[in-house]
């Protein structure tokens, strides 16, 4: 991965075709994306840079970086 | 011969326990377990047959002090309708084991009573407890001087009595009709270890999101699986501590065998989880902020779907963390033995509680069984129940099986914000 690219979730309205959001995202820097359809999701790579641009794609509500997780040990 | 009478104290048990080459957790006395609102009618029947019965009321606030009793042959727990009997007593007057199908018996069931450790100092306790054995052994040349490890652990200290985990007893789930027939249950963790003899020929179905192998080097996996999915009956007298024994088992790894991950991945076996139309699926992790738009996103994607998420609130005694902080998933706390919010829990946004200190289950082999503590474990349980519910009424599922669960939790006298609406209960 490039300096300054990260790891992404995108969530998504289910009132648009995730093909087509997936689409469009791709075009504004999303590399590598991963459909999770069954919750409105798409995981993928982008530089921060292009945030904006994937935030301001028709259907898409939420554009977070990916967070540590850890057992509750 | 060997004491096994009221009075004899949890060590004198263990270390005959020890001289016996004993590979259970029995320790040679028994519980017998009554039927429902035949407290006075079984100790009655404890008379009549020979036995010396004594009560626990006798003492100040029923804080047993055993040594007390002195020739009683039965001691009644009246609280939770239960009593001990001693292993002498057992013998000599015609007491059996197993399920009571006679209708005017008094007794649901006797069973042996098991040793059960706590967290702590244990392994010293243990390593104690394993150089008096081999000094007695080398004495009396009949063990050998260095036994299996694996045969003296778990190891603790604070020996008490059940034919379950006080988890179990608990929510219930131990006397419940219910197996979980029929219901998927998905525990996304650090995976499970495959090879453990008490998930064998269950069904389960894998997939890692982590890039391991689905075997789990880390416990915290198969420790919750246990929990909620664990078999009925372990070997010997070893306590029962799963409670969906009937279901089928979706394992997704999605913490590595460091037992951290990502929340990509945590999405990733959510969406598997849903996709497979697991009914329960059950999260024993997360991290900090949120709420999270994709976690809140993932539980209504499942509530629709005739899915529940049920997640961990977390255990650093402050706010309730993600993923459990989403609206649409079902936020667990911990309670101790005591029934009291357990001091690491954390609150604000809680739906329900459950067991979560000192929660024995299954680990990896060798060491087969061990206890853990956290929100983590409390969330099993929850998992559990959930799935002897949606056995009840194929209604009961999504958000049915969220109030359904609420509906029938045992109330507790505290805050929701720190046990939601109460204790879970198995139906």
């Amino acid at each position: 991965m490039d300096e300054g690219t990260q790891r992404w979730i995108v969530t998504v309205s289910p009132a648009r075709p995730i093909d087509d959001i997936v689409r469009e995202l791709s075009a504004r820097g999303l590399t590598d994306p991963q459909v999770l359809g069954e919750i409105g999701c798409i995981l993928g790579s982008a530089e921060s840079a292009c945030v904006p641009g994937l935030r301001s794609v028709s259907g898409v509500l939420d554009v977070s970086p990916e967070v540590p997780v850890t057992a509750f040990q | 011969m060997a004491s096994y009478r009221i009075t004899t104290t949890a060590e004198e048990l263990l270390l005959d326990s020890i001289e016996r080459g004993n590979e259970t957790f029995a320790t040679g006395r028994y519980i017998c377990t009554y039927k429902e609102n035949a407290l006075e009618e079984g100790a009655r029947e404890l008379t009549s047959r020979g036995l010396k019965v004594a009560d626990a009321r006798d003492s100040a606030d029923q804080a047993v002090d055993m040594a007390s009793y002195g020739d009683a042959d039965a001691l009644v727990f009246p609280e939770i309708g239960a009593a001990l009997i001693s292993g002498e007593a057992f013998q000599e007057r015609g007491l059996e084991l197993g399920v009571e199908s006679a209708s005017d018996s008094p007794f649901a069931t006797i069973e042996p009573e098991v040793f059960v450790f706590s967290e702590g100092a244990a392994a010293d306790y243990l390593r104690g407890f394993r150089r008096a054995a081999e000094v007695i052994a080398s004495d009396l040349s009949e063990l050998p001087a260095s036994g299996s490890e694996a045969d003296l652990e778990p190891p603790e200290a604070d020996v008490a009595v059940l034919g379950a985990t006080w988890g179990l007893a608990a929510c219930k789930a131990s006397v419940s009709a219910r197996t979980g027939r029929g219901i998927s249950v998905a525990i996304l963790d650090t995976g499970l270890d495959l090879r453990h003899p008490d998930f064998a020929g269950r069904s389960i179905v894998t997939r890692s999101f982590v890039g391991q192998p689905v075997q789990d080097l880390h416990s915290h996996g198969t420790h919750c699986t246990g929990t909620a999915c664990g078999t009925k009956a372990p070997p010997g007298a070893t306590p029962r501590y799963g409670i969906g024994y009937g279901t089928k088992i979706y394992i997704g790894k999605v913490l590595s065998n460091s037992g951290s991950s990502v929340s990509g991945s945590v999405l990733d076996g959510m969406n598997w989880a849903i996709a497979n139309r697991c009914t329960v699926i059950s999260l024993s992790l997360g991290g900090g902020g949120g709420p999270y738009a994709y976690y809140t996103a993932a539980g209504a994607a499942a509530l629709k779907k005739g899915c529940l998420i049920v997640a961990a609130a977390g255990n650093n005694a402050g706010p309730t963390l993600a993923p459990a902080n989403s609206p649409t998933i079902m936020s667990v706390a911990s309670l101790d033995n005591t029934l009291r919010p357990s001091s690491f829990s954390n609150f604000g946004k809680v739906e329900i509680a459950a067991p979560g200190r000192d929660v024995f289950s299954s680990v990896p082999m060798p060491t087969r069984y061990g206890l853990k503590s956290g929100t983590s474990m409390a969330t099993p349980h929850v998992a559990g129940c959930a799935a002897l519910w949606a056995q009840t009424n194929v209604n009961l599922r999504g958000m049915a099986l969220w109030k359904k669960l609420q509906a029938t939790s045992r109330p507790l006298p505290f805050p929701p914000s720190r046990v939601g609406s109460g204790l879970v209960q198995a139906p």
